[in-house]
């Protein structure tokens, strides 16, 4: 489910829900905080957290993209 | 899922796609007809390839670059790196009118210039730093305001699906709805098709659904749909390869440069030439295939893996290649990195070769100089065109723009007769979805999606050869078989998604087949026939085009002309 909303900070505004190139938020109504309904289909482009007026939105990254080689010694 | 209704739409242009080159083409096209239609899948203000920013535009400034520097070397630069497999007079086109576009950009509020107002160029394929590097992030969210100020109307959220056809002359388009139960039959006396890419057609490794450096909305539609109505397409033989960040996929390794180098698991540079520079001068970043092949390399030889670099970065340096990887619609993976302590001056990026995609200008829409294609009616721009690989941005912008023009002229002098619509069409669309929102049991999109993506990677990925392509082209007719009678969408969102992927199967019969028709070697590894392993320019230095006549695929060579200095 990659984007979290914080719903103390949401607006309810519902610019996150018309803006989502993938339509994660589809069936959200304005003045409500939007439910994230296919989140599976994220594609992390972050355009929700640019977005939002109020930074209520963080996202979420998948285990598989997120396995760096932090012993890797520094260059 | 509700009964569909229809919903009957008349205009003087329809543009099916809101990306960038469909956002100018109705920018411009505001100024020449009256009703002016913009079909977009997703929402304008953040779709496409510039979705959430783009950083770069190549283009050509004569108080710049000139007198010693002329258009003729731009495209005679890029006729060398494509070898040859371009349109001149196309490259022509976009190389001389991109500065003019980029100016209207300034105009409809986009920040082109630096602090001290200088435009900020980097050298990349073009003999001179011709890259301008600017602040993208917001360009579609202004371009929709300028579309909206102009009175265009635009259609979010839905898909162009099918041409509708008098004769053979396009009069329209059929759209769906990706959220209502809506079919739109949209009459028009001119199409322009500015879809994009074709993504999602090869597996991506993370097994994360959407995990790719790319819009996963681009799905090739304008392809597809093109396809069915009896247009000429060419070379989709070619797919392209990219290397970005290992497992957060991204594209824009540009955006690294100047400052950061590819270095492989002993520290040594890939690059012939170090990329110290700052980005008020000259670097240099030949991005050609030749670097995938190096790449590729260090992995096979013992080198790998293979990393970017930023530890000699200067502050500066750092500074300026994060405000470039926001611009480049990189902030969610950068914000990504600073959540995980990941410092890029301290710690080396692991980098990977992503999956093919097909598209970028190399493979797509056949379109003569003034972006007529091979149907009278139909237009086309942007990534969808398969004549000028790499027209990007400046394609975008300029062809965008082109197209409005000839379309209107067409719209104006041609559009009478649009009142006869395609029955036969819209029948056979609306027994597509009725079956595919029947409420028998059957398979989701996804299914389907993944067995067309291990088809695709396992028979005509990295090494192609005429078995593995024919017993690749049977498996695909098995699948689109299941495909066609077994999808079944719940919702009006799952039934884009399943057309999505029958446009993907439609588009992977046609990589397959041009694949298996190319009997020759070319831009290793993007088209690399183990059992044709040389280049051969004496029969195949020639573009391959494809067209459908009834049920079948007829092949075309058609020789390429164009001089390499």
């Amino acid at each position: 489910m990659p984007p979290v909303i914080h719903p103390e900070k949401c607006l309810q505004c519902g610019l996150c829900a018309e803006i989502c190139p993938e339509d994660v938020f589809l069936g959200s109504r304005r003045k409500t905080v939007p439910k994230i309904t296919y989140g599976d289909e994220c594609w992390h482009c972050g355009a929700c957290v640019l977005d939002c007026p109020s930074q209520a939105i963080t996202l979420y990254v998948p285990l598989p993209m997120r396995v760096y080689d932090h012993e890797l010694s520094d260059s | 899922m509700k009964k569909l209704t229809i919903n009957e739409l008349s205009v003087d242009l329809a543009i099916i796609g809101g990306g960038v080159a469909g956002c100018m083409a109705a920018i411009r096209a505001s100024e020449l007809v009256d009703r002016v239609l913009v079909v977009e899948k997703c929402d304008t203000r953040r779709s496409g390839c510039a979705a959430t920013g783009v950083d770069h535009i190549w283009t050509y400034v004569p108080e710049i670059h000139g007198p010693g520097t002329t258009v003729e070397d731009i495209v005679s630069d890029h006729t060398r790196w494509t070898q040859g497999f371009l349109d001149q007079e196309v490259a022509h086109y976009v190389t001389s009118h991109s500065y003019d576009r980029i100016l209207d950009l300034e105009r409809f509020g986009v920040d082109i210039r630096d602090a001290s107002g200088k435009l900020r160029f980097v050298k990349k394929i073009h003999r001179v730093p011709n890259f301008l590097h600017f602040a993208g992030r917001d360009l579609k969210v202004k371009l929709t305001q300028e579309m909206k100020r102009r009175k265009v109307e635009i259609l979010n959220r839905v898909m162009g699906l099918r041409l509708l056809k008098n004769q053979e002359r396009v009069t329209g388009v059929i759209g769906i709805s990706t959220r209502r139960p809506v079919i739109y039959k949209i009459k028009a006396k001119a199409v322009i098709l500015t879809t994009g890419n074709i993504y999602r057609l090869y597996r991506n490794p993370t097994g994360v659904l959407f995990n790719i450096g790319f819009p996963p909305h681009e799905t090739g539609d304008g392809h597809a749909m093109a396809f069915r109505a009896g247009a000429l397409l060419q070379n989709m033989e070619f797919t392209t390869f990219q290397t970005g960040p290992k497992n957060f996929q991204r594209c824009g390794r540009g955006s690294y440069f100047p400052g950061g180098r590819m270095v492989n698991a002993r520290g040594d540079s890939l690059q012939k030439q170090p990329h110290r520079a700052t980005h008020a001068t000259e670097t240099h970043m030949d991005r050609t295939v030749e670097e995938e092949v190096a790449f590729m390399k260090e992995i096979e030889e013992g080198r790998g893996p293979v990393y970017m670099d930023c530890s000699s970065c200067s502050e500066e340096d750092m500074s300026y290649i994060r405000w470039a990887l926001r611009n480049e619609g990189n902030t969610a993976f950068l914000d990504h990195l600073d959540s995980e302590g990941f410092d890029l001056r301290k710690k080396r990026l692991e980098f990977t070769l992503y999956e093919p995609k097909s598209g970028s200008g190399k493979s797509g829409l056949t379109i003569h100089k003034d972006t007529r294609t091979s149907l009278p009616g139909l237009f086309a721009a942007g990534d969808a065109i398969g004549v000028l690989p790499r027209a990007v941005m400046p394609g975008a912008l300029t062809l965008g723009w082109k197209a409005a023009e000839t379309a209107a002229q067409f719209s104006k002098r041609d559009g009478a007769d649009v009142s006869v619509g395609d029955e036969e069409e819209m029948e056979s669309v609306k027994e597509t979805l009725t079956r595919l929102i029947s409420e028998s049991p059957g398979a989701p999109w996804t299914e389907a999606q993944a067995a067309l993506q291990n088809l695709m990677s396992d028979y005509a990925g990295l090494k192609r050869s005429a078995t593995m392509l024919a017993a690749g082209r049977s498996c695909l007719r098995t699948l689109r078989k299941r495909a066609r009678e077994e999808l079944r969408a719940r919702h009006p969102h799952e039934l884009y998604r399943c057309l999505e992927v029958l446009n993907l199967i439609d588009i992977g019969e046609m990589v397959l087949a041009s694949a298996l028709e190319r009997e020759e070697t070319r831009f290793y590894p993007e088209h690399h026939r183990v059992d044709f392993p040389r280049q051969d320019d004496t029969n195949w230095r020639a573009f391959l085009t494809i067209r459908k006549q009834e049920d079948r695929m007829l092949f075309q060579k058609e020789k390429i002309e164009a001089r390499i200095c």
